[in-house]
């Protein structure tokens, strides 16, 4: 697949809205950005041994097709330096982006065998945008953040700004594999369903959208059943409280940006 | 058919941290409670009735490969094999009477005969140097200080060591099975890299892509301070493998000049 490469792409033109609001309230209080700075030299320290020690390191000879596929990445966003990649042993579906005193990517092993390439390039895509946007120490941060007690009030604002960072990065992820499907795929991979099945329910971009749109209502359906003040308490509070937003929340939010006539589209025409 | 001692392949920290951990009271106290309670019976069930049993029946290659590997390495009861789904884990020996393997089927799935092999000597060995016991007694320890707050902090630092250390006697085994420094540094990293990655990363010739990566590991703890107090903090309280030292180790074995 021939994919457009977005020179001079600005985090700007896709940011979600509220990001940088929300940023700025979980930074304003002093005794948070004092913790913020102890705890990102803390984490880039301690991490590395885990990286250096327990990961593998992957270059252009060990895998030239994955190097390849990063550093286009990295064009199709204007993304520079490209960063370092790491492959560890996990069952886990995305792709993360480490902080150190140069950000690198870390592949869990279980998404190269499972992933197709439009997906790795979304799955990347994601990564790298949050490598652009600047989000990785707050999410390495927030992803240590004990919890507990007090820790869950300053948690509160983390988690509203990673929510909308999340879109960011799921935007920049569509910027970069340029396919509505198989963006869709990851999400639903993360939904529980395996790459190989949602295969089978859509290919093209307009399946995908179809596909979505009736997910999405079927969704909304089953939430306006169990509309009770419990449910609503309960989802009110994962809404605030859990580090990701919920997987069907996320879903929608791209659908929207993918479908709105100022969101994707406006800037896949902008750099024609 | 040459027959391994025990000395030829336990590495030096493993037994003696085996060896700290077998004599010390609250070992004792656990065999005691475990000879008293049975426990041994039930630990057993717990595999042999939730993983399947390979047997030379339906893994007519993996047997025959066990059983060189137990004649190699002096271990007359040929043990039984499980499976078990686990995408983490790779293969351990468990039981106390009654020793017995059990392999992850992803683990087990990407491993070449030859690989087998010297996996399958890793684990004779372990059966020769007890492990399984220790493991029986650790799982024992760590459920009993699951009771005491915070009473897994005084046990876990030793019990992770050994943990650690037994992969250099599995290693060495491996070495001693196959002969094969390529292949043995190959293993270390088959559970994290993928096949087609794996095999163009070219382990144990000049151009090794990982051999960079762990001698530059081995550096950083040597030299920096901070960056090893982290490490040992790391592997007081779990048992990471620091793949770094695997390797390392690897190569020592075979700089000795054994074969």
């Amino acid at each position: 697949m021939k994919r457009k490469i977005l020179r001079g792409l600005k985090v700007s033109e896709f940011i979600h809205p509220k990001e940088l609001e929300k940023k700025e309230a979980a930074l304003s209080n002093p005794k948070v950005q004092e913790y913020l700075s102890t705890a990102t030299n803390l984490c880039k320290t301690a991490v590395d041994p885990v990286t250096q020690g327990t990961f593998v390191k992957i270059n252009e000879m060990s895998d030239p097709n994955l190097i390849r596929i990063v550093r286009e990445v990295c064009e199709i966003l204007d993304v520079s330096p490209v960063p370092d990649v790491y492959i560890c042993h996990l069952m886990y579906i995305n792709i993360s982006p480490y902080s150190s005193d140069k950000p690198y990517l870390v592949i869990p092993d279980y998404v190269l065998r499972y992933s197709d390439e439009d997906m790795l390039y979304y799955n990347l895509g994601n990564a790298v945008t949050m490598i652009k946007a600047d989000h990785v120490e707050l999410t390495t941060l927030a992803a240590y953040m004990p919890g507990g007690g007090a820790m869950e009030v300053i948690k509160l604002p983390f988690t509203a700004y990673l929510h909308c960072a999340d879109s960011t990065s799921d935007r920049g992820g569509l910027l970069a594999c340029q396919s509505f499907a198989a963006s869709v795929r990851n999400h639903f991979w993360e939904l529980g369903i395996p790459p190989a099945e949602s295969k089978k329910m859509f290919i093209t971009d307009q399946e995908a959208e179809i596909f979505v749109k009736k997910y999405l209502a079927e969704q909304e359906k089953v939430l306006n059943r169990y509309n009770g003040i419990a449910t609503k308490v309960a989802r009110q509070w994962q809404r605030m409280s859990y580090l990701e937003a919920p997987a069907n929340n996320m879903l929608r939010e791209l659908f929207n940006w993918y479908l709105d006539k100022n969101g994707y589209r406006a800037i896949m025409a902008a750099y024609d | 058919m040459c027959v391994y001692g025990i000395e030829d392949f336990q590495h030096p920290q493993d037994s003696k941290l085996a060896n700290d951990i077998l004599s010390s009271k609250t070992a004792a106290t656990v065999l005691k409670k475990f000879h008293e309670t049975n426990i041994e019976d039930a630990y057993s069930y717990l595999y042999q009735s939730s993983c399947p049993q390979l047997t030379e029946e339906t893994s007519p290659k993996l047997f025959k490969l066990l059983i060189k590997a137990c004649e190699m390495f002096g271990l007359e009861q040929i043990p039984k094999v499980y499976v078990t789904r686990d995408y983490r884990e790779t293969v351990s020996v468990c039981g106390m009477n009654e020793p017995f393997v059990v392999f992850s089927s992803e683990y087990l799935r990407k491993l070449d005969d030859e690989t087998l092999f010297g996996i399958l000597a890793g684990q004779v060995a372990a059966i020769r140097c007890n492990h399984h016991t220790i493991l029986c007694i650790t799982w024992g320890i760590d459920f009993a200080a699951g009771f005491i707050p915070y009473g897994d902090w005084a046990t876990d630092p030793m019990i992770n060591n050994w943990k650690r250390c037994r992969y250099f006697t599995y290693d060495r085994a491996f070495s001693l099975a196959t002969k094969n420094r390529a292949l043995t540094l190959r293993q270390v990293l088959i559970n994290v890299v993928p096949q087609n990655i794996l095999d163009r990363m070219k382990s144990g010739t000049s151009q090794d892509a990982y051999i960079n990566q762990a001698k530059n590991f081995l550096n950083t703890m040597n030299n920096n301070k901070t960056q090893a107090f982290i490490k040992q903090a790391l592997s007081a309280y779990s048992y990471k493998i620091w793949l770094p030292e695997r390797y390392e180790e690897i190569n020592k074995f075979f700089d000795e000049g054994r074969f």
